[in-house]
């Protein structure tokens, strides 16, 4: 019992290494594929366009498969957790781009046109204006992608990722106990996704706040 | 000696820890044509949408018609209603809202046909001639086999109009209704007012910021302010000589905006 | 390394045969989906407190933990409480139970669409709650909901090579068997993410038709 409980603890730790790992890189892809999906320049919004659909369309599983099969027989040698960096970041970065892509649309033209009039320049714009209001309509659904992306943390398991499922599965073969090593890491996933969902309630409360809050006089 | 049609007894109402009926009674007799003006927020659209029955009311009773509205009669005491004595109890009662608040996905026709069809039973031949009548009524019969999203303002206003009417209540309740219209198209649902005014003898409460017409649609006018009525007497009265301060401070305010008496 | 394109001749009738599989999984799982969907919306929705808080609970959970450990719970687990379920069984209530949490909330904005006004007609025109929900409220409900029920059957149809991991023959399974026997993992996994993409591509172009549709009519 002990010494499952430990194995499942060590599952622990690879899966929310795991988690931080891909959520890290999604989150950039998101904003380079997002803001390239809108760029004045064809070939980068192409480029972009072509990077979101096809990993929207291939399924992360294939994905995941191609990238620590496949890729070996083109000479780059992957570990499990690298190849499940790779496909879980790009894949879900492709669903936040189009979460990026959709946030900045929803700001105003109003806005755009009140930069142009103070003469900000494209980045400034972006990084003082459009970007900061931009967050807070990104933010509830990051946190559905970060929750959803926590999930399939689990299908590394089939590459030998030895993650929380990965762990499960060993006890099983050990003991040959079922029910118990699969009841302890579904709770342990439900109270990550619940803290990661409260997590994003915060920030939103946050930044919400900011937003409607008076602004305070010196 | 005729018996009120609706009699109104000490009614209060809250929302949350907001008092917005006060101990409240009315009563109107058959064929009385009342307006209820005030400043918003001092109760009188509550007041027609508990009549509805959208609303509960947490104090009093009220009496449609000689029956209970909000509550019925169980081993000799009274309970409030179940939903069968509040459908029954609708029936007498028919209403038209400031957003009109048509069916979209309802032809203009089958706005009309749908509840008698439904509620009533009545036949569909029957209820399109009906429904074909109240729209000839309001202006409208070429528009019968259109959609609510094609028609302006007033003419959606006018179809919730015949909607109401297709139901055959015995009291009927105008919510500002031309509250959410443009100013040019006021006029054209006010005539229909106006026409079942001098048409029928239907009982109505009007709630309104249109002064001039209230003055001349209405028998009795109630001033409302902070859920209760603080003057209330013939048309003439209150729109020439308000007694109460707080009349006069809302009719100059009105007055003062544009409205014409 | 080299495209083999014998190799990837040879092995195309099985991936046809498990193409059928995965449509046969995803289809079935759509039709669990949204009857239990729909369960769990109105239960979530009842007057008596505990009924709509324990369903609310229940989907909440089976929302924050991953569908391949509950794929494992349906394969492993319910066998020893004597519920054997055949593989694609297993695999089409998973997928059909998962999703239907997140159809719930579909069939909810869809409802809470319908403004306060339209309830009130109803009710002033005496419709009773039966009648203002059969000719009032679904009527209109329904429209809105079609592409985002459309997308969840994409994304159900992207998540069914999980149902390899409990042995069932679609058209991953069969992929990796393939794979497995010969080591030769390149053609078998590409042109699984090939069919994925193709089929993902024609779908989110109909769903775009059928979103313009749906705009038009309302």
């Amino acid at each position: 019992m002990v010494e499952s409980l430990s194995l499942i603890l060590r599952g622990l730790q690879t899966t929310v290494s795991l988690t931080i790992f891909s959520l890290t890189l999604a989150l950039v892809v998101s904003f380079l594929a997002g803001l390239g999906r809108l760029s004045k320049n064809s070939a980068v919004r192409a480029a972009a366009i072509a990077y979101i659909e096809f990993f929207r369309g291939t399924s992360l599983f294939v994905q995941l498969f191609w990238a620590f099969y496949v890729l070996p027989f083109m000479g780059v040698e992957l570990s499990p957790m690298q190849a499940a960096v790779l496909a879980l970041g790009f894949n879900y970065g492709a669903y936040g781009a189009e979460v990026v892509r959709a946030s900045i649309n929803a700001i105003g033209r109003d806005q755009w046109e009140g930069c142009v009039a103070l003469n900000l320049n494209y980045f400034q714009r972006l990084r003082h204006v459009i970007i900061p209001q931009a967050i807070v309509i990104m933010l509830p659904p990051f946190g559905n992608l970060a929750v959803t992306l926590l999930k399939s943390t689990a299908i590394a398991s089939l590459i030998a990722l030895p993650d929380l499922t990965y762990q499960a599965q060993l006890v099983r073969n050990q003991t040959g106990q079922t029910l118990l090593p699969f009841a302890i890491i579904m709770i342990i996933y439900f109270a990550i996704s619940t803290f990661l969902k409260s997590g994003i309630q915060l920030a939103e409360r946050r930044l919400g706040a900011d937003r409607t809050q008076p602004a305070r006089s010196a | 000696m005729t018996k009120p049609i609706i009699r109104i007894k000490n009614i209060s109402k809250s929302f949350g820890a907001v008092r917005v009926l006060d101990g409240l009674s009315i009563d109107v007799m058959p064929k009385e044509r009342l307006a209820l003006i005030g400043p918003s927020g001092s109760g009188k659209t509550t007041i027609l949408r508990i009549l509805m029955t959208l609303e509960r009311i947490n104090d009093g009773h009220i009496e449609i018609d000689g029956e209970q509205l909000c509550h019925m009669e169980r081993a000799g005491q009274l309970v409030p209603a179940d939903e069968k004595h509040l459908a029954n109890a609708r029936q007498k009662i028919g209403m038209v809202f400031q957003h009109f608040n048509l069916f979209p996905h309802k032809s203009v026709i089958d706005n009309i046909t749908l509840a008698p069809i439904l509620t009533k039973g009545v036949a569909k031949p029957i209820a399109e001639k009906r429904a074909m009548e109240l729209l000839d009524m309001v202006g409208l019969a070429d528009k019968a086999k259109g959609m609510p999203v094609e028609l302006s303002g007033g003419q959606k206003q006018r179809v919730a109009i015949a909607r109401a009417l297709a139901l055959q209540p015995k009291v009927m309740l105008f919510d500002e209704v031309t509250s959410a219209l443009d100013p040019e198209l006021v006029e054209e649902v006010l005539s229909v007012l106006w026409q079942l005014s001098t048409e029928t003898d239907m009982t109505m409460l009007l709630v309104t910021h249109e002064m001039g017409f209230a003055h001349d649609f209405a028998h009795r006018v109630l001033f409302f302010d902070r859920g209760k009525i603080v003057e209330e007497g013939k048309p003439g009265d209150i729109f020439r000589q308000p007694k109460h301060e707080r009349t006069q401070a809302f009719l100059k305010k009105i007055l003062a905006a544009g409205h014409r008496i | 390394m080299e495209w083999n394109w014998a190799f990837a001749f040879a092995i195309l009738p099985r991936l046809l045969e498990g193409a059928k599989i995965t449509i046969v999984a995803t289809f079935l799982g759509f039709l669990i989906a949204i009857v239990i969907g729909l369960a769990i919306a109105l239960g979530r929705r009842s007057q008596q407190a505990w009924i709509a808080r324990s369903v609310g609970l229940c989907a909440d959970f089976i929302r924050g933990t991953p569908l391949l450990v509950q794929l494992y719970v349906l394969f492993f687990v319910l066998p020893n409480i004597g519920i054997v379920l055949s593989p694609l069984t297993a695999g089409v209530i998973g997928l059909g139970l998962h999703n239907a949490t997140y159809i719930a909330e579909v069939y909810r904005a869809g409802i809470e669409s319908i403004s306060r006004g339209q309830w009130e007609a109803s009710k002033a025109c005496n419709l009773s709650i039966g009648q203002t929900w059969r000719h009032i409220i679904i009527p209109q409900a329904i429209p809105p909901m079609v592409p985002a029920l459309a997308n969840y059957l994409i994304a159900m149809f992207k998540e069914t090579p999980l149902l390899s991991a409990i042995t069932v023959y679609e058209i991953m399974g069969e992929a990796l068997g393939a794979a497995s026997r010969t080591y030769q993992y390149l053609e078998p996994v590409t042109m699984v993410g090939g069919f994925f993409l193709i089929i993902s591509l024609v779908c989110a172009y109909l769903a775009r038709v059928l979103e313009e549709r749906v705009r038009i009519y309302q």
